[in-house]
C-alpha cells in the first residue's frame, strides 16, 4: 500500500505532482485575470471620469475610452475649443456650419427630446448659460433686463439642421452641457462592446454606465450630503443612469439658491419641485437629456415623457419626498431615513 | 487485478492540490491591497499602498493651482488647494475603493482601489 521508491514508481509520481501543480496554478491565474479590476480616473469635458474595468486589457481599454472622450470634446461638443463643431456652429450662426456625422446624430436626438419635452430640454440655452456663468465662481444673479434681452435667442425650434449643415437663428448659441456626459457614456459603451470587455462601471461627472451582466449597486447622491453621501440605492445592470441636481453648480444670493438647470421659458433656474432627478434607461444621451428635462418639468409632467422614452426615474423633492416610477419602485432602497417615499405626483 | 492508482497516490494528488492552492492563493490577493493612485494632468504621479503607511505625511504634486495631499494609514485626501471652489478639499479623506477626489483646475485626481469590499456599499454614485 505504501508508495514504493522504486524507479518504476517515482517518475510517474513526480509527473503527476508537476501536472497537478501546473494545472492548479494555471486555473487560479486564469481566474484571477478575469476578475482582475482596473481603476482609473481623469478629468475630461470638465468632469471627473472614473473607469472600472474587469477582465484583461483594462488599462488599454481605459486609455482608449479617455482618448475618445477627449476627442469628442475637442472635435464635436465643446463650445469653447476652436475647431469643435459646436464652437463653429455658434460662431457662424445664421451662415451655418458643416458638422461631422456624429454631431448631426446627436443634435437630431437632442432636438427630438427638446420637442417631446416641450422645451424643458433646450439646447439653445447658450446665451443664457454664458450669462449665468456658474463656472466662474461669481455669486451674483444677472440683472432681469439682461436675462430678458437674451430670451429671444433661446428656442430649439429655430435651429435648422439640414443634412450636415447646422444653421442657427440670429444671436443663438448651442450648449450641449445637458447631454454631453450621457453622450460620453454612449461612446464608452461602444468601445467596451467592440472589445468584448467582460464588465465595467464608468462614471462621467456622475452620469453612469453599467456595462455587463452582473447587477451593480448604484447610489443616488444625497442632495443635502457631501460628495460621497448617498440617500438610497438601486440595483441595476446594463443601464445608463444620469442625475440632474440643484446641488452641483449653484450659488446662494440674498437667501435664494440659484442653480444651473435653467428654465428656457423664464431664463431663471427651474423651480418645479425636484431638487434632483435620476433617470435610468438604455441610452446615455437619453438619460442625461431626460434628467434635465424632468428636472424642469417636475414629476407630473415628466411621466408621459419618461414613458415615451422607455425610461424610469427617481425624483427627490424640496420637501425630502421621493417619487419613483413604477419600473423602479421595487428596486429603490432608501438608506437615509430623512427621505420619505411618496406616490403623490404633485409632491413638492 | 492491479489497480492503476493506489490509495496512496490519490492522497498524494490531493495533498499536492492543497499545497498548490495554499501557495498560489495568497499571490492573487495582491489586488486587494488598499491602493491610492494620484494622477496629475492625466499622468500617474504616485501610487501608495495605504495600509502600509505608518506615519502620516503630505505631498505637494507639481500641479497648478497648487494642492496639498495628506497621506495616512488607510486614508488619503486633499487638505489644501488654491482653486476657487475647493471641492477637492470638501471631499474629505478617502478610505474606500471607488472613492475619488479631484481638483478640476489642477487636474489632480486621487482614486482608491482594492481593500475589503463592504457588502452594502454602492459601487458607484450617480450625481
Amino acid at each position: 500500500m505504501a508508495v514504493r521508491f522504486k524507479n518504476n514508481r517515482v517518475l510517474p509520481i513526480i509527473a503527476v505532482i508537476v501536472c497537478v501543480v501546473a494545472v492548479t496554478a494555471f486555473t487560479l491565474y486564469d481566474a484571477s485575470v478575469h476578475t482582475r479590476e482596473y481603476n482609473r480616473s481623469d478629468v475630461v469635458m470638465g468632469s471627473v471620469v472614473s473607469l472600472r474595468l474587469h477582465g484583461p486589457g483594462g488599462e488599454r481599454y481605459a486609455d482608449q475610452i479617455l482618448e475618445r472622450l477627449k476627442y469628442i470634446e475637442e472635435a464635436n461638443l465643446s463650445r469653447s475649443l476652436a475647431g469643435a463643431d459646436i464652437y463653429r456652429v455658434n460662431l457662424s450662426g445664421e451662415e451655418g456650419s458643416i458638422v461631422s456625422g456624429n454631431t448631426v446624430k446627436w443634435l437630431e436626438r437632442a432636438l427630438k427630446i427638446c420637442k417631446d419635452s416641450d422645451g424643458a430640454l433646450d439646447i439653445t440655452l447658450g446665451r443664457l448659460t454664458e450669462l449665468w456663468d456658474f463656472d466662474s465662481g461669481q455669486n451674483l444673479p444677472p440683472e432681469p433686463e439682461e436675462i430678458e434681452s437674451r430670451l429671444p435667442f433661446v428656442g430649439w425650434e429655430k435651429v435648422n439642421l439640414k443634412g450636415n449643415t447646422v444653421t442657427l437663428s440670429k444671436g443663438q448659441a448651442l450648449d450641449m452641457g445637458a447631454l454631453g456626459k450621457g453622450i460620453a457614456c454612449d461612446e464608452a459603451a461602444d468601445i467596451l462592446k467592440k472589445y468584448n470587455v467582460k464588465s465595467a462601471i464608468i462614471s462621467v461627472g456622475g452620469s453612469v454606465l453599467l456595462f455587463g451582466k452582473e447587477n451593480v449597486r448604484v447610489g443616488i447622491r444625497d442632495p443635502k450630503g457631501s460628495v460621497s453621501d448617498y440617500m438610497g440605492t438601486l440595483k441595476l445592470n446594463n443601464k445608463f443612469i444620469s442625475t440632474s441636481g440643484n446641488y452641483e453648480k449653484n450659488f446662494t444670493f440674498d437667501n435664494v439658491l440659484y442653480h444651473h438647470l435653467l428654465d428656457a421659458k423664464t431664463g431663471y433656474p427651474a423651480r418645479s419641485g425636484p431638487v434632483s432627478v435620476t433617470v435610468v434607461c438604455d441610452s446615455g444621451l437619453d438619460s442625461d437629456a431626460l434628467s434635465t428635462a424632468c428636472f424642469v418639468l417636475g414629476i407630473e409632467k415628466s411621466l408621459p415623457l419618461l414613458e415615451k422614452y422607455n425610461a424610469q426615474a427617481v425624483f427627490i423633492t424640496e420637501g425630502d419626498k421621493v417619487f419613483v416610477t413604477e419600473g423602479l419602485s421595487d428596486n429603490l432602497k432608501i438608506t437615509n431615513e430623512a427621505y420619505v417615499l411618496t406616490s403623490d405626483i404633485k409632491a413638492q | 487485478m492491479k489497480k492503476l492508482f493506489k490509495k496512496a497516490d490519490f492522497i498524494l494528488i490531493i495533498v499536492c492540490c492543497l499545497l498548490a492552492f495554499a501557495f498560489f492563493l495568497p499571490r492573487l490577493d495582491r489586488g486587494k491591497e488598499l491602493r491610492a493612485v494620484i494622477t496629475c494632468g492625466g499622468k500617474e504621479y504616485r501610487t501608495i499602498e495605504l495600509n502600509k503607511v505608518e506615519a502620516a505625511y503630505t505631498l505637494e504634486p507639481e500641479c497648478s493651482p497648487a494642492v496639498v495631499i495628506r497621506v495616512e494609514k488607510g486614508a488619503i485626501g486633499f487638505v489644501q488647494a488654491d482653486c476657487p471652489n475647493k471641492l477637492c478639499v470638501k471631499s474629505g479623506m478617502l478610505t474606500r475603493s471607488g472613492q475619488t477626489a479631484v481638483c478640476l483646475p489642477a487636474k489632480t485626481v486621487i482614486t482608491i482601489s482594492g481593500g475589503q469590499k463592504q457588502a452594502d456599499e454602492p459601487a458607484v454614485i450617480t450625481y
